[in-house]
């Protein structure tokens, strides 16, 4: 089925299949959900390796995505520019990095990325008020906020700097048993 | 080794790995000074040289896992690759990596349909996540109990069921016929038309089972009905005894691992949140069972310590104390209260089966006979009364008491709760195994008319040396062990059918109580006490309540094999009600707290005392 497929070359899917945890005909697939997205943006010849990125608005709107808090965050980390306009290879990295084959340690680096709302490299206290009040919805009080953020950062902070580096993310990550799974 | 992306991309793309087959990728930084880049070449020259020395799989595997964008991966893919270009021909790779991907598709959707039907197949997990989110984990751990209690009896009845009843069913034993006089109460009392179904012991027949060969007998196919009573019934608990200290253990591991990590609200809020959740509903579950979950923790952290003066330390222990005498004094006296209730009904009885024998015995008028049944049910509605009305007692008691945590007070309520119990069943193990099996063989004529009115005793009749004699085979080693049991045999029933009987009209009259217990409390503190707040889900006495009746039912399965087929309807019941009485009725508690070891204490509250008991209990009536 799908012998002579046109979208891509051959060594083009070779690269993704080698590059990313999918397969050539999942690799089709998501080049058709994201056709689908915007018809008229995206080509249906990836030959020549066209330029054509989507905007966040409709990234988010996928029903995958649709319900998860942090939708837009994840968007952003995956974009070239930081504003959530992916082209294709990015989106095709996205669920890469978020499918169920992607090893542990590449999901830590992108799942700090996604918390880390200033884009700093470090997850400081505003970012974990917002990172809160997305998880729960904003149920609870702003005390408790404050008092979660606080320990929080107490309890990971290695290096004393009151914000989290990557090092002190991963070191804390590494003790739960369902990290991201 | 670092590797550096043009400045005004903003994915980062450094990362650093170790040569080694399975590169660790840790830590990054986005790098913006030019003046690195020449020495981040050079590490790309590096990178490469080192890609190329790996085989292809290894090679493929280690990209994989970089975390840089898909154009700069292929990129240092094809360079990787230049050396050991080899270009198949376009026509044989399509075929062969076509199937290879139909296969790696096929064999992951397999995968992912069998996790989610496995994690479909967790019972009521909805149920309880909707519990947690809105009420905590201490009313969680109470379902979850009753979720494990629910497995056991399936587990019993199972086994039971296959070994036991099954065979019985298929050959009947031959009985006489008598008419079953219906009063309605034998839902209730389980004598009657009951007495003579595969619901009690006597019905099992103490014999051999034959396959009536028609033709030619080849090979009998024959079923030692009372050797499989035994085992069955020693197996099922050696099996129970066995899961129920391995989930033991395993509870207190967990609850050990989960006291000593620190940093457990920082996981918390890291890496509770399931990605892979997509439907709205469960979205908003999972918000609520991590906001209460956040808000516990917070609770735990945040407890101040109250210094207190030495007075308020004396009155409260005071108070306390008083409190501890009025629950123990409170206790004893309905332990005794019952005790002599039970003592006047027995001999009642025996008053009554003498008057009866001495007189004629056909001369039986509906009127005494539908008082006799009722009267059978005396007993076992005290002992109800008195477990439904001592809890709410001692939470009278304890309302005088303050503790400062809600784990405290609520591991006090559960041992008080514990004691009443204790006590009861004592009680009556003691009226059942001392009182009853122990006068009745003194009087043979009483006897008589027992199994002439329980009629379950279809043993007595049958003229076993004959039908022994007939098993070749079973003649060596079983005769002896028959025949010098049968005595025993003939008065243990008689027994037995009188154990059986109370056994079992206590397990049906403990499920219209715990049934209609739910809807009660609410109306109770909203007309009688006239407050206006709901009340709160009263843990401690739900979870004796469980305990006290899975006791019942171990003790009660020797006698009865399909008691745990009424324990598990009685469960199931049993879940929904509370749940909806829960939902509808009661309020989260005041004090958000976390039961982390909840769930390890009600499994070895059930293991010690109570399976243990029964345990002890069964073992002694089949030795004797």
């Amino acid at each position: 089925m799908g012998n002579k497929q046109t979208i891509f070359t051959d060594e083009q899917l070779d690269a993704y299949q080698d590059c990313t945890f999918f397969t050539r005909k999942e690799i089709l697939r998501l080049h058709g959900r994201f056709h689908e997205l915007a018809p008229h943006l995206v080509p249906m010849d990836y030959t020549d390796d066209p330029d054509v990125k989507i905007p966040l608005t409709l990234i988010v709107n996928m029903p995958e995505l649709k319900e998860n808090p942090f939708r837009n965050r994840i968007v952003e980390s995956f974009s070239e520019d930081g504003l959530g306009n992916l082209s294709f290879n990015d989106f095709v990295d996205m669920f890469s990095v978020l499918s169920e084959m992607a090893p542990r340690e590449l999901k830590a680096i992108y799942a700090f990325k996604i918390y880390d709302f200033n884009v700093d490299n470090y997850i400081c206290k505003e970012d974990l008020e917002k990172t809160l009040n997305k998880l729960t919805k904003e149920e609870l009080t702003p005390e408790e906020v404050n008092l979660v953020c606080e320990k929080a950062i107490e309890e990971a902070d290695l290096d004393g700097d009151s914000k989290l580096s990557f090092a002190d993310f991963e070191n804390m990550i590494s003790r739960a048993p369902d990290f991201l799974s | 080794m670092q590797l550096c992306r043009r400045r005004q991309s903003h994915r980062p793309s450094i990362h650093s790995f170790s040569r080694s087959a399975r590169p660790s990728i840790c830590g990054y930084r986005v790098e913006s000074d030019a003046a690195h880049f020449e020495a981040e070449e050079n590490k790309k020259e590096q990178l490469i040289n080192n890609l190329q020395n790996l085989s292809v799989g290894e090679r493929v595997r280690m990209l994989k896992a970089i975390p840089l964008n898909l154009a700069e991966k292929s990129e240092l893919r094809r360079l990787a690759s230049n050396k050991t270009i080899h270009s198949p021909s376009p026509h044989e790779i399509p075929c062969c990596s076509h199937f290879k991907d139909y296969i790696i598709i096929a064999l992951r959707n397999g995968r992912y349909s069998w996790l989610s039907f496995v994690s479909s197949m967790q019972l009521w997990q909805t149920a309880l996540k909707t519990v947690s989110g809105r009420f905590g984990t201490g009313v969680l751990s109470y379902f979850v109990f009753l979720r494990t209690l629910f497995f056991f009896n399936v587990f019993l009845l199972l086994v039971t069921g296959l070994f036991l009843v099954v065979p019985q069913a298929v050959r009947p034993p031959v009985l006489k016929k008598t008419a079953p006089v219906h009063f309605g109460l034998e839902l209730l009392t389980g004598a009657g038309y009951f007495s003579d179904s595969l619901l009690y012991y006597g019905y099992y027949s103490n014999y051999t089972l034959q396959k009536p060969c028609s033709n030619s007998c080849g090979s009998h196919l024959s079923y030692n009905m009372p050797l499989a009573y035994f085992f069955t019934i020693g197996v099922a608990f050696f099996i129970t005894c066995i899961i129920l200290v391995y989930s033991m253990s395993q509870s207190f591991g967990q609850s050990f691992r989960v006291d000593r990590s620190k940093g457990l609200l920082t996981i918390k809020v890291f890496s509770c949140w399931d990605f892979k959740v997509i439907k709205k509903s469960s979205v908003k579950l999972q918000c609520e069972n991590i906001s209460t979950q956040l808000k516990e923790l917070v609770a735990e952290v945040n407890r101040k310590e109250v210094k207190s003066s030495w007075l308020q330390c004396l009155f409260t222990v005071s108070v306390q104390l008083l409190a501890w005498f009025i629950c123990i004094g409170s206790t004893v006296a309905c332990a005794l209260a019952v005790y002599y209730f039970s003592e006047y009904m027995h001999k009642d009885l025996i008053d009554h089966k003498h008057s009866c024998s001495n007189s004629s015995q056909t001369a039986e008028s509906s009127g005494s006979v539908l008082l006799k049944e009722a009267s059978l049910l005396a007993l076992p509605t005290v002992v109800s009364s008195v477990n439904l009305l001592m809890p709410g007692f001692f939470n009278t008691v304890a309302w005088m008491e303050e503790y400062d945590s809600p784990s405290k007070r609520n591991y006090v309520a559960i041992f008080r709760n514990l004691m009443l119990k204790v006590s009861m069943l004592g009680v009556l193990c003691f009226h059942w195994l001392g009182r009853v099996a122990v006068q009745h063989p003194k009087c043979m004529d009483l006897q008589r008319s027992l199994l002439g009115e329980f009629r379950g005793a279809g043993v007595i009749p049958i003229p076993v040396d004959g039908l022994h004699l007939h098993h070749a085979g079973y003649l060596n080693w079983r005769a002896p062990l028959e025949v010098s049991h049968l005595p025993r045999r003939i008065t243990q029933s008689a027994q037995h059918s009188e154990h059986r009987t109370k056994t079992d009209f206590y397990c049906f009259s403990k499920l219209t109580p715990s049934l209609s217990l739910a809807p009660t409390p609410r109306l109770f503190t909203q007309k009688v006490l006239k407050k206006k707040r709901k009340p709160v889900f009263d843990i401690a006495r739900n979870v004796l309540e469980l305990i006290y009746g899975q006791t019942l039912a171990w003790l009660g399965v020797l006698f009865t094999p399909l008691l745990p087929a009424v324990q598990v309807t009685k469960l199931l019941l049993l879940f929904y009600v509370k749940k909806m009485s829960l939902m509808m009725n009661c309020q989260a508690p005041r004090k958000p707290w976390l039961a982390s070891q909840m769930t390890t204490f009600f499994i070895t509250l059930l293991c010690f005392p109570s399976f243990l008991g029964a345990a002890v209990c069964v073992t002694y009536t089949m030795w004797t």
